[in-house]
C-alpha cells in the first residue's frame, strides 16, 4: 500500500492537475460565498466538465471543488451576514460583529487560516483512520453490511430534521425511487412500466440535480418579490494574515476541539457541515472563560465554527472511501464523480485504486494550499463575485446542470427525470420534508436489499450464522438504541413545543 | 396553507403513492428460479410500501388531532397563491419547455431560449434588462456548446432541424 504514496504524488504534481486544482478551488469559494449556491452545486455543475479527464484530474476537481464550497461560506458569513452555505451559520455570530466593529480582515484572516488548519486536521485522520477501517471492512459480509446499512440510515434519520416521521417518509422515498430498474441478485425487473429506460433505473446524478439544484432555482423565483437588501462590507484590509502570532497559540486548544468536533460529526452520516460548526461553537462557548463575550465578535467563535466544518471534509470522506456510504449531499455528489472515473468506493478501494487514493489525500492537500492563498490574497474578487446579482447565474448553473445530466449517459431521458426530481424536490420544500435522507435512502437500500437477500439465503442454510457475527450485532444493537433515543428525544421536544403553545 | 392541512394533504398523497406502489410491487413478474427463496425480489418493495403506508397514516392521525391553528390570518386561496407565484410556475414551465424543445431545435436555440426567459422570470418588474439578459443567453449558449462538444468530447444535441 505505501509503495502507492510517491505515484500518488506524482499524479496530483503534475501541472494540469494542480492547475485545475487551483480552478476547482477558486469555482468552489465563488459557489461557497453567494448564499444559496453551494457546494453540492458546484460539484454537479462541474462533474460533466470533469467526463472526459484522466481519473486523477477529474476527482482532484471535484475535491477541490469540495473544499472551496464548504470554506467559501465564511466570506459571506463575515462581510454580509448571511451564510454562504448552511456550514457557516456559526461563523456570523461573531464574523459579522467582528467585520461590524471595522475587523473583517481579522475575521476573514482567522476564518480562512483555521479553515485550512481544520482541513489539514481532518485530513490526517482521513489518511490515519481509513486504512484501518478499510481492512477491517474488508471482512464484511452480507449482515455486515445489511446491518451497517441499516444503521447509516437510522443515522440519518434520526439527526437530519426535528421531526421524526417525515424523515423516515424522506428515507423510504429515496429507498423505493432505488427500487426502480433491475433488482439485484436476480435482475428481476421492477417498477419499468416497459419502459427500456427505466431499466438502469434512475441514476443518482440526476436525482441530486433535481432535489438540489432545480429547487435553487425555484427557491430564487419565489423570492423575486421580496426585497432583498444585503450591504456588502467592502472596507476589507488584510495585513499578513490578519491577526498575530499569539492569538493563534491562543486558540489552539479551541481548534483542536472544534476539528474533532467537526471530524467527529463527518464520519456520522447525515448531519453535515451545518450542525457541526454550531456544536463546535456551542462547546467552545461552554468551556470558555469568557462566554458572554461569544457573539460580541471575539475570534473565538470564528476559529470553532471554521475548524469544525472543514475538519468535516476529511472526516465525511472516510466512510466514503473505505464503505462507499456519503454523510450528506456533498459527498453523495463525489461518489457519483468517484463512480463516473472508475474508482470504486469501499473496502478494496486501496488495493485496486491505491495510486487515486493517495492522489485524493495529495490533492485534498494542495485544494487546503490554494484555498488558503486564494482566500487571502484574492478577497477582494471574491467581495466583487458577492455583487453579482444571482438572476444572472442561476439560469447558466441550470443550462450546465442539464448538460451534466444530457452527458452522465448520453441519453435525454436523463434531462426529463432532473426536471421530475425538481418538482419532486419542490413538493417536498413545500410539505417540509428534508432531502438529504431520501438521497441517502437512495444509496443505501440498494446495499440493504442486496446484502438482506443475500444474508437470508445464508440463513437458510444455516439459521445460526448471525450468532457468529458480532461486528453485525453489534451494528443492529447500535442501531436500535439510537432509534430508541431518538422516540425519547422527540417525545420530549413534542411535549415541550405542547406545553409552550399552551402557555 | 398553514402546517395542519399541508400535512394532512401530504399523508393522503403518500398514503395513494403506497398503495399504488404496493399494488405495482405484486405484479412483479419474479424469476421462477429463485422460486423457493424466502425472500424474493418482491420481498423489499412490499415492506417498503407496507412501512410508507404505516407513516402516511401516522401524518395523516397527526395533523387530525393536532390544534387548529388560532386566527384566521392565514386563509389565503388556492387562486391568489397561483396567481401570488407566478415567477414559479413560470420557472417550471420554462425548464420543462426547455427539455422539450432541446432535441428539436439543438442545444444552441434552447439555451438560448431557455437563459432569456428564466432570466427576465428572475430579474422581477423593478429591474428588468431585455438587453442584458439577451447578451447572456447568447454567449453562455454558444460558449458552453463549444467547451463541452469541442473540449470536454461531450455529445450534445445538435437539433432535429439541422439535421
Amino acid at each position: 500500500m505505501l509503495a502507492d504514496v510517491i505515484p500518488g504524488l506524482m499524479s496530483v504534481l503534475d501541472p494540469t492537475v494542480l492547475f485545475f486544482i487551483v480552478v476547482g478551488v477558486f469555482v468552489g469559494i465563488v459557489f461557497g460565498s453567494i448564499p444559496g449556491l453551494t457546494a453540492t452545486m458546484a460539484i454537479v455543475m462541474f462533474l460533466p466538465v470533469t467526463y472526459t479527464m484522466e481519473p486523477i484530474e477529474g476527482v482532484s476537481t471535484l475535491i477541490a471543488l469540495y473544499v472551496g464550497g464548504i470554506s467559501g461560506g465564511l466570506i459571506a458569513a463575515i462581510l454580509l451576514n448571511i451564510p454562504g452555505t448552511p456550514s457557516s451559520i456559526a461563523t456570523t455570530f461573531d464574523g459579522t460583529p467582528l467585520a461590524r466593529k471595522g475587523q473583517a480582515g481579522k475575521a476573514l484572516g482567522v476564518g480562512v487560516v483555521f479553515s485550512f488548519c481544520g482541513t489539514i486536521l481532518g485530513l490526517l485522520v482521513l489518511v490515519l483512520v481509513s486504512p484501518l477501517l478499510a481492512s477491517v471492512a474488508i471482512k464484511f459480509g452480507p449482515y455486515e453490511y445489511c446491518t451497517l446499512a441499516l444503521f447509516a440510515l437510522s443515522l440519518v434519520i434520526t439527526l437530519t430534521g426535528r421531526d421524526l416521521v417525515k424523515g423516515l417518509i424522506s428515507g423510504l422515498l429515496g429507498v423505493m425511487l432505488a427500487t426502480v430498474g433491475l433488482a439485484p441478485v436476480d435482475s428481476a425487473k421492477r417498477f419499468t412500466f416497459g419502459m427500456v429506460d427505466l431499466n438502469a433505473g434512475f441514476s443518482l446524478l440526476t436525482l441530486l440535480i433535481g432535489l438540489f439544484a432545480i429547487t435553487e432555482v425555484i427557491k430564487a423565483a419565489e423570492d423575486v418579490r421580496k426585497p432583498f437588501k444585503a450591504e456588502v462590507e467592502s472596507n476589507v484590509k488584510i495585513k499578513g494574515f490578519g491577526f498575530s502570532w499569539a492569538e493563534f497559540v491562543s486558540q489552539k486548544f479551541n481548534m483542536v476541539r472544534s476539528s474533532a468536533i467537526g471530524i467527529v460529526i463527518g464520519i456520522l452520516p447525515g448531519i453535515g457541515g451545518a450542525i457541526s460548526g454550531m456544536l463546535a461553537y456551542t462547546a467552545a462557548k461552554n468551556q470558555s472563560k469568557y462566554p458572554e463575550k461569544f457573539g460580541t465578535g471575539i475570534i473565538d467563535g470564528v476559529v470553532a465554527s471554521e475548524s469544525a466544518n472543514n475538519a468535516g471534509i476529511g472526516g465525511a470522506m472516510i466512510p466514503l472511501l473505505t464503505l462507499g456510504i456519503p454523510g450528506d449531499a456533498a459527498t453523495a455528489m463525489l461518489l457519483g464523480g468517484l463512480m463516473v472515473h472508475q474508482i470504486a468506493p469501499g473496502p478494496l478501494i486501496f488495493d485496486k485504486s491505491g495510486v487515486e487514493v493517495f492522489g485524493i489525500f495529495f490533492a485534498l492537500a494542495f485544494s487546503a494550499i490554494a484555498m488558503l492563498c486564494l482566500e487571502l490574497f484574492g478577497i477582494k474578487i471574491f467581495i466583487r463575485v458577492l455583487k453579482v446579482p444571482k438572476y444572472l447565474l442561476l439560469p447558466v448553473i441550470m443550462v450546465l446542470c442539464v448538460i451534466g445530466a444530457i452527458g452522465n449517459a448520453n441519453r435525454m431521458f436523463d434531462v426529463w427525470t432532473v426536471m421530475i426530481f425538481g418538482v419532486i424536490g419542490y413538493l417536498l420544500i413545500k410539505a417540509k420534508i428534508p432531502h438529504v435522507p431520501m438521497i441517502l435512502g437512495f444509496i443505501l437500500g440498494p446495499i440493504f436489499e442486496l446484502n438482506f437477500r443475500r444474508a437470508v439465503q445464508h440463513a437458510q442454510i444455516d439459521p445460526t450464522g448471525f450468532i457468529g457475527h458480532p461486528i453485525a450485532i453489534c451494528f443492529f444493537v447500535v442501531t436500535v438504541i439510537v432509534i430508541f433515543f431518538s422516540l425519547r428525544r422527540q417525545r420530549k421536544e413534542a411535549a415541550l413545543l405542547k406545553a409552550s403553545e399552551e402557555s | 396553507m398553514n402546517s395542519k392541512r399541508n400535512d394532512l394533504i401530504t399523508g393522503i398523497v403518500l398514503a395513494l403513492f403506497s398503495l399504488w406502489y404496493l399494488y405495482e410491487a405484486f405484479s412483479i413478474r419474479i424469476f421462477a428460479g429463485m422460486g423457493k427463496a424466502v425472500v424474493n425480489s418482491t420481498t423489499m418493495p412490499k415492506i417498503w410500501a407496507v412501512c410508507m403506508l404505516l407513516l402516511a397514516a401516522a401524518l395523516i392521525f397527526r395533523s387530525i388531532r393536532a390544534p387548529a391553528p388560532k386566527g384566521n390570518g392565514d386563509k389565503t386561496s388556492a387562486s391568489s397563491w397561483i396567481k401570488e407565484n407566478s415567477e414559479v410556475w413560470c420557472t417550471f414551465a420554462a425548464l420543462f419547455i426547455y427539455a422539450a424543445l432541446l432535441e428539436p431545435l439543438g442545444f444552441i436555440i434552447a439555451s438560448i431560449l431557455y437563459i432569456f426567459a428564466q432570466t427576465i422570470i428572475l430579474m422581477g418588474k423593478e429591474n428588468r434588462n431585455y438587453v442584458k439578459a439577451g447578451i447572456i443567453a447568447v454567449v453562455c449558449s454558444v460558449a458552453s456548446y463549444y467547451v463541452f462538444v469541442h473540449w470536454l468530447a461531450v455529445l450534445l444535441p445538435v437539433g432535429a432541424i439541422f439535421e
